[in-house]
């Protein structure tokens, strides 16, 4: 599959500190790239050096095999903060400021794409608009130049249910229907989880995990076992596992079982409650979402 | 770099800074001319409607006021970001940073051309056009092109104070001091250097000042048009720089 991103070593250092680390990311076309990491984890740096918004220390870029940034950029739109428009002007009025920057000054155009967002009333001025309608807007704006691949960080902030469902099908359409790469970050890893095939988890400026979608079902490592009775289940766990190796769901009536990463583990512990005349109803994985996931992964990063 | 021209004339044409400066100097034009009026040498100076143009040349106060437009012309892209939007799209930063110049310029030019025009209309509807038969079409066109020249060389500081500071507050207090100090700071330097007012004369508002004459002499057209150009040269070329450099 054709390669849209690839980074070798990216570094971005403010004075000793590395807000960008060492950074090897590989986007292939068509994909949809979800970048999570909490709060300076560097998310957005590693998405302004994308976009050549600032120059790395170490490391280079390629965009679409281009290893001139500038020339890559052609082909991309991005949204990389707060929503960039001209207050003191209408919607339509900052798609043509930009419209007419890329070549694309065509008002059907415009329209076209403001009203994939969303927006109709287009003589209202910008200052006049909330949160929402101007990261509807901000995406409109990314979409003016028909880019190949879109940059977007947190699009869904400030957006109301209705809103984040609208940019999410949008994503999918545009995903689907024209083939655009996309690489989203955003703290809603729910919403992340509905439309990313693979996910970059970053901390302290290092990709410290990359797994896509098929990957991470596999990565399952609990299981939860449906018995008969619980509190009998329980005393016997408390003899054969430590505390943190299982826990009790009574809401669901079943025993979770913590990181049981081999077949003979699992034997085991089932053979036990067996002779003790615990009846098991139900063997399966939990499902493990990309927000267990992740707090999983940054748990195991700390301790090391 | 014609389609990035483009979207800032387009934005410099929706700018609604530009028409209240624009406004402000027509307005003020009545009060001008009330101000001469009242004063009592008014006919023992001579003034016509082809005196008054060449007497509002180094009044700061155009100047001053279509420093407001390029203050917040430019710092709106930094107050709103939107200069992230634009940078990633360019070859090059600085074709960004002419284009913008090159839309400064054509206000400043336009602003003051706007205004010279009806201060002509109202100066001549009091006192006739040209009475002391001082004007010549000639010398006019000399005049405008030194004048154009002393306007975009304010205008390419303007643009570089703008680029440095990124906020029309501190951008426009900039201009203003630069416009008020700068010309007495190079006068104390051509005291210090010995250099016979050589910087006070390179000074944008000294230079229209000093071809604000229908009979502008060949050593004036060529000091003028040389500071000048060193001047619009040496101050695109470090706002350049800075935006160059500048981590966006």
């Amino acid at each position: 599959m054709e390669l849209i991103v690839e980074t070798q070593n990216l570094t971005k250092k403010y004075g000793i500190k590395s807000v960008v680390d060492d950074v090897r990311i590989t986007i292939k076309k068509g994909q949809i790239y979800g970048l999570i990491g909490t709060n300076g984890a560097g998310k957005t740096t590693l998405m302004r050096l994308l976009c050549g918004l600032v120059k790395p220390t170490e490391g280079s870029i390629s965009l679409f095999h281009e290893q001139c940034i500038s020339t890559g950029l052609k082909k991309v739109g991005f949204s990389v903060d707060f929503p960039t428009l001209y207050p003191g002007l209408n919607a339509y009025e900052n798609m043509m400021a930009q419209a007419i920057l890329l070549g694309k000054d065509n008002r059907s155009n415009i329209i076209k794409y403001l009203n994939l967002v969303g927006l109709t009333d287009m003589s209202k001025k910008v200052k006049k608009y909330s949160l929402g309608m101007k990261q509807r807007l901000m995406i409109a704006l990314t979409l003016i130049g028909e880019p190949e691949f879109l940059i977007l960080d947190e699009p869904m902030n400030g957006l109301d249910p209705l809103g984040i469902r609208l940019i999410r099908e949008l994503l999918l359409k545009l995903n689907k229907e024209n083939k655009m790469t996309i690489m989203i970050s955003s703290h809603m890893l729910d919403e992340l989880s509905k439309i990313s095939d693979v996910y970059g988890i970053m901390e302290s400026g290092k990709l410290i995990k990359e797994i896509t979608k098929e990957e991470l079902l596999c990565t399952r490592q609990n299981v939860f076992l449906e018995v008969d009775d619980l509190a009998k289940a329980n005393d016997i766990l408390k003899s054969e596992l430590k505390p943190s190796e299982y826990g009790i769901d009574e809401k669901n009536h079943r025993i979770v079982l913590n990181k049981i990463n081999s077949q003979a583990c699992l034997n085991t512990i089932n053979f036990k409650l067996l002779e003790h005349g615990i009846s098991i109803k139900r063997i399966a994985p939990l499902e493990e979402g990309i927000e267990d996931y992740f707090w999983r992964i940054m748990e195991e990063t700390k301790s090391e | 770099m014609n389609s990035v021209l483009r979207a800032e004339l387009y934005k410099a044409i929706k700018s609604k800074s530009f028409f209240i400066c624009l406004a402000f100097l027509i307005l003020i034009i009545p009060l001008s001319i009330h101000i001469i009026i009242e004063s009592p040498d008014e006919f023992s100076r001579g003034v016509s409607g082809a005196s008054i143009i060449l007497d509002r040349m180094g009044d700061n106060i155009p100047v001053v006021t279509i420093a407001v437009f390029i203050a917040e012309f430019i710092g709106m892209e930094f107050q709103t970001a939107r200069i992230k939007l634009i940078i990633p799209h360019m070859n090059s930063r600085a074709y960004f940073y002419i284009s913008k110049l090159i839309v400064c310029c054509i206000g400043m030019l336009a602003a003051n051309a706007i205004s010279l025009v009806f201060y002509g209309i109202v100066a001549t509807v009091k006192w006739g056009f040209d009475p002391t038969q001082i004007f010549n079409f000639s010398g006019f066109f000399a005049f405008c092109f030194l004048q154009m020249f002393a306007l975009c060389a304010y205008t390419a500081i303007f643009v570089c104070c703008s680029f440095f500071t990124e906020s029309f507050g501190i951008a426009f207090a900039v201009d203003v001091l630069i416009v008020m100090f700068v010309p007495q700071i190079l006068q104390f330097l051509d005291r210090i250097l010995g250099t016979q007012s050589f910087f006070y004369n390179s000074w944008p508002g000294i230079c229209a000042l000093r071809a604000a004459t229908y009979e502008p002499t060949l050593s004036i057209i060529c000091e003028v048009v040389f500071s000048c150009i060193v001047i619009i040269g040496s101050s695109t070329m470090l706002g350049c720089w800075r935006l160059n450099h500048r981590e966006i």
